[in-house]
């Protein structure tokens, strides 16, 4: 049995899949978080089904990409049940999405979620009353703590059996007899050609959808001029522009059931989140809060990071300094010092910094910050001839810039996809961001830490002025949904940890023990004598730093934290203050941070954008990365 | 009638037409914003910066850029 979770962004949906499926898709408390579809196998109470976590999506317009894609999996993959995910605090709104999904004629049940946050804002919803109007069966849910599940799923498996096609919701007269008009004029069969409901394909007609519109009018140009008139008629009708009826009419479809089946107790005085709003958005005192919450955010990170490094570093410095001492040197020295050398770097140098970084980025995620940040930073993201959502996929890429590649779906205009992803290995990922608390933060203290991050942004600025230049038309205008505040549940934020910290130990560790040993390797063959002496003149050349430093950056192509690993090794100690100089530090570590983006970020490139992007976004940020360090070096 | 853009922070206006494109048009649908919804300005950000409105119509708060703001046209409500 297959079933599809749709619901607009934000309604709780990755968070209900994650309850049935187990922790598998990320969850946040911002609109556009998934972008992929996520899909498991389940058991619930016994009965095996799958169910497949969809991108959210305010409607089923085609106009927006992750849209269509969400439309298209509906009606290409045989669906038994569809759960609209409803966020119960936007009802009205919500129930614009369920119209057009009632539309598509596929067994539905919807899932009221988020209940509480109803009650919080004083709106009592008459369940049975939307249940029996909407002509579906409707069950109340807190995906978050687990409530209502059972209900849900028991309804979905009796829709299920009961395969219950969903009732017409009818619009007003006028509206509905165009519709209908619109309807007789379709064949079955080209309704089936394009896999949807005669009354869904009016629908999208009557709402003038490029989409749907050129699909007709290649077989049946008499359909599309029909729709077209009869567009006209309801225009002058309904006094509304064309385009824009259909819209306007499921809106007050909407807004009538909502009133029916709702009632808000208005509470007098402005509710608490919007005293927080008044100060955190604060055209004045934003910036400040802003400044303090993310100072805040990294002084956490280093002061657990710190100590934990220290407490980690020194026993196995003491293991392998006792080893090579009993072992002398040969092959069998060079590649055990090599596999304990990726162990350290893991536990020692990645993981004390890595935990917290990404603990505190689900904790900030979830409770709904981030847009807030997405709208203070608007301004200044304008500026580099950026702005809209492109915030938050440059927000997503401080934790790693992987995702944030595939998140720039969320914007509409393809040029602003493509600046965006061009940035976005500039922003410090959780692995340089471990470099630079390791290396900087440690040797040359926080401040200068903080100082990178500001550098950073200022160069990402001057980059997108730079390469929006390139690219003339302007991008939309912002239009950014700013999510209530949730408390975040510490299960999810440990969850979240837990889920990114798997990634590193399964994937990422390992690769920094392999390329430990194979240093360890190429360190008896001499071969890194090569490789240094290959690179002498951009390493002592242009950055004035020892030769060994070569193959460390080599290796950092790999995964970023592995420069950092590969240092140690390289000098022989991971008390890097006694070979380098502070400013040898810190051009080695600005040199890291802005060079070719890891493999990773740059195989998402490739797929996301192709080769051109992929080859051009590697030259950019080394040629960035080589320009910068060399100023370091001369300052 | 007069534009979003010249409403100041704490006033409740309706909005009565939206101007401009057919995607922006089609994006402040999906939000959730129609002629006929009531909406407050909460705060507007500084150096031409977005506006931050809550349609109490339908509860949605969204930052909403000046180029758009400025095509929607709103009425003061007493």
């Amino acid at each position: 049995m297959k079933i599809a979770l749709v619901g607009q962004p934000n309604s709780g949906k990755s968070t209900l899949f994650n309850v049935i499926a187990g922790f598998k898709a990320n969850t946040s408390n911002l609109p556009g978080t998934t972008v992929t579809f996520t899909e498991s196998r389940v058991n619930i109470g016994g009965r095996i089904a799958d169910v497949v976590d969809l991108p959210g999506t305010y409607s089923l317009s085609t106009g927006d990409l992750a849209e269509l894609e969400t439309l298209k999996y509906l009606i290409e993959n045989d669906i038994d049940v569809v759960i609209n995910v409803i966020d119960a605090s936007l009802l009205s709104r919500s129930l614009e999405l369920t119209l057009e999904l009632l539309d598509l004629g596929l067994p539905t049940v919807v899932a009221l979620n988020m209940m509480d946050e109803a009650e919080r804002k004083g709106i009592e919803i008459d369940v049975d009353k939307l249940s029996e109007m909407l002509g579906v069966p409707v069950v109340p849910v807190i995906a978050v703590h687990g409530k209502g599940i059972k209900k849900l799923f028991e309804a979905v498996f009796e829709t299920a059996r009961k395969n219950t096609v969903p009732r017409v919701i009818r619009y007003p007269a006028p509206v509905e007899e165009k519709i209908r008009e619109m309807e007789d004029s379709i064949s079955e069969e080209l309704a089936r050609k394009l896999k949807v409901t005669r009354r869904f394909l009016a629908v999208k007609l009557l709402e003038g959808d490029e989409f749907f519109l050129k699909k007709v009018k290649e077989e049946f140009p008499d359909i599309e001029n029909f729709a077209r008139t009869s567009l006209k008629e309801l225009e002058e009708k309904r006094g509304i522009p064309a385009d824009q009826v259909l819209h306007s009419e499921r809106h007050n479809l909407a807004m009538c059931i909502f009133e029916k089946t709702a009632r808000i107790k208005r509470k007098k005085g402005p509710t608490v989140e919007e005293k927080i709003d008044r100060v955190v958005m604060h055209h004045f005192w934003g910036y400040p809060i802003m400044a303090l919450v993310l100072l805040l955010f990294f002084y956490l990170i280093f002061s657990i990071g710190g100590p934990l490094e220290e407490f980690f570093l020194g026993p196995l410095d003491a293991l392998r300094d006792r080893l090579s001492g009993s072992m002398g040197s040969g092959l069998l020295l060079n590649l055990i010092d090599g596999f304990l050398q990726g162990i350290e770097g893991g536990l020692a140098v990645v993981l004390p910094y890595f935990v917290p970084l990404v603990f505190l980025m689900s904790f900030l995620e979830d409770l709904g910050y981030l847009p807030r940040i997405a709208f203070l930073l608007d301004t200044f993201m304008h500026k580099i001839g950026l702005h809209g959502k492109s915030v938050i996929p440059f927000i997503v890429g401080y934790g790693c810039n992987v995702p944030s590649i595939t998140a720039t779906r969320i914007l509409e205009s393809p040029r602003d996809r493509i600046l965006t992803a061009l940035l976005i290995p500039f922003i410090p990922c959780s692995a340089k961001t471990t470099v630079i608390l390791a290396l900087v933060a440690f040797y040359l203290g926080p401040l200068w830490a903080l100082g990178l991050y500001v550098t950073n942004i200022f160069v990402v600025a001057i980059l997108g002025r730079v390469i929006s230049g390139f690219f003339p038309t302007p991008s939309p205008g912002l239009i950014l949904e700013i999510p209530s505040y949730k408390l975040p549940s510490m299960k999810v934020t440990f969850l979240k940890t837990w889920l990114h910290l798997k990634t590193f130990i399964n994937f990422a560790w390992p690769i920094l023990i392999v390329g430990s040993i194979i240093m360890g390797f190429l360190q008896f063959l001499k071969v890194d004598l090569l490789i240094n002496a290959f690179f002498a003149p951009l390493t002592r050349g242009i950055l004035n730093l020892p030769g060994e430093v070569a193959t460390t950056l080599i290796f950092g192509i790999l995964r970023k934290e592995l420069s950092l690993i590969m240092l140690f090794q390289a000098l022989g100690t991971s008390h890097v203050s006694d070979i380098l100089t502070t400013k040898q530090i810190l051009t080695f570590t600005v040199f890291v941070i802005y060079y070719i983006p890891c493999l990773s970020t740059l195989a998402m490139l490739w797929r996301e954008f192709g080769k051109k992007i992929a080859l051009l976004s590697a030259l950019l940020n080394t040629g960035v990365a080589t320009l910068l360090a060399f100023l370091v070096r001369i300052l | 009638m007069l534009s979003l853009i010249s409403v100041p922070p704490g006033i409740t206006v309706k909005i009565i037409q939206m101007a401009g494109g057919r995607g922006v048009q089609m994006r402040l649908f999906q939000l959730g914003l129609h002629p006929g919804d009531t909406i407050r300005v909460l705060s507007v950000g500084p150096f031409g910066g977005p506006l931050y409105i809550e349609n109490l119509t339908t509860g949605v708060r969204a930052a909403i850029g000046r180029g758009v703001a400025r095509r929607i046209l709103v009425q003061p409500v007493r």
